[in-house]
């Protein structure tokens, strides 16, 4: 064969294969669906990436927000017994027997945000502060209906800021229960890869150890205030007030002309702010002392 | 009602030490505290 025969028999098998009529394309088979991801699995940040475990950064803006809400949550309740303790202590009144389980059902709230700060956000941790919500509704609720149907009386120094503690611990639980659907709704608080202040350092990692160790002293404190108060192992349905403040500082003032005046400080919220104030300096000496750990044995992160 | 303290306080370690134990922990604690209020 002639190479001018080779190109024109090309040539007509090019015509040929234009001429024919084209298949029609197959059409694209279907992606395969996502996986769905788990909060705090790889993957799960929602389009953040998360950094380092051993970071100052936060996973997104969102958990570090989150981060912050969980220690005020803790703050409010720390409030909340602060001002129970302090007029029970302060006025020589002891704890009521539903007051106490009030005040275990406020503890049990707690634990949601310390294992969301301790161990990362997790709705699962958030479901802890669901049901000790719905405890401490039960009990506030039932002392405001025995309260309503005079089985119990109202001790004048049982009124703060014009309200009765139950009336008070109730709108605290409701807080609770309502923060808590927010933050569930609020998917990007709890999606993104975090692991928690025990691998992320800063500010909110010494607010954190020190409210969780506010929170522990409280615990311990009740522990002795029981017995102490209430002479024995259950505290009264209707307990009394036995009179005066039993602690006082006072502050003696006076001007140029040497007219003398006194300023006094209930007692127990200095102490009580005192314990707050050591809880604080013992979370930055806890924070300070995991971070130059970290900074001795990896280089991973930024410096804090 | 001392107890319940003394669980609490076992339950805040727990979560320091030990975070997988401590949502049941806390379930239970949290049931004791119901059950006391029913009876309450």
């Amino acid at each position: 064969m002639s190479f001018g025969g080779l190109t024109s028999e090309l040539g007509a098998a090019k015509n040929m294969s234009q001429n024919m009529p084209k298949m029609p394309k197959a059409p694209k088979p279907p992606k395969a669906p996502k996986m769905p991801t788990m909060p705090g699995m790889p993957g799960s940040s929602s389009g953040d990436s998360a950094p380092a475990p051993d970071s100052s950064l936060e996973p997104s803006g969102s958990v570090g927000i989150a981060r912050w809400l969980n220690i005020w949550s803790i703050m409010l309740v720390i409030a909340m017994m602060t001002m129970t303790i302090t007029q029970q202590v302060g006025y020589g009144m002891p704890p009521s027997e539903l007051g106490v389980l009030q005040r275990s059902a406020l503890v049990g709230a707690c634990l949601a945000p310390i294992l969301n700060l301790l161990g990362g956000m997790r709705p699962q941790h958030y479901a802890l502060a669901l049901f000790a919500g719905v405890v401490g509704l039960a009990a506030s609720g039932k002392e405001i209906a025995n309260h309503a149907g005079a089985e119990l009386s109202v001790d004048p120094n049982e009124i703060v800021f014009g309200r009765p503690f139950f009336e008070w611990t109730f709108v605290v639980f409701m807080i609770a229960v309502i923060g808590v659907g927010v933050m569930l709704l609020w998917v990007k608080s709890w999606m993104a890869l975090d692991y928690g202040i025990m691998h992320h350092w800063g500010p909110s990692r010494t607010w954190a150890f020190a409210m969780i160790i506010w929170l522990g002293f409280y615990v311990v404190f009740t522990i002795f205030q029981i017995p102490v108060q209430c002479d024995g192992w259950v505290c009264p349905a209707d307990p009394t007030s036995s009179g005066s403040m039993g602690w006082v500082f006072t502050i003696g003032v006076s001007d140029a002309a040497g007219d003398g005046g006194s300023i006094s400080i209930p007692g127990f919220i200095t102490i009580m702010l005192g314990i707050g104030l050591v809880s604080l300096i013992a979370g930055a000496i806890l924070n300070a002392k995991m971070t130059s750990q970290k900074d001795g044995t990896s280089s991973v992160g930024p410096d804090a | 009602m001392l107890v319940l303290f003394i669980l609490w306080l076992i339950v805040i370690i727990l979560a320091a030490a030990k975070p997988k134990w401590t949502p049941a922990a806390t379930l239970i604690v949290l049931g004791v505290t119901l059950g006391w209020t029913a009876i309450a």
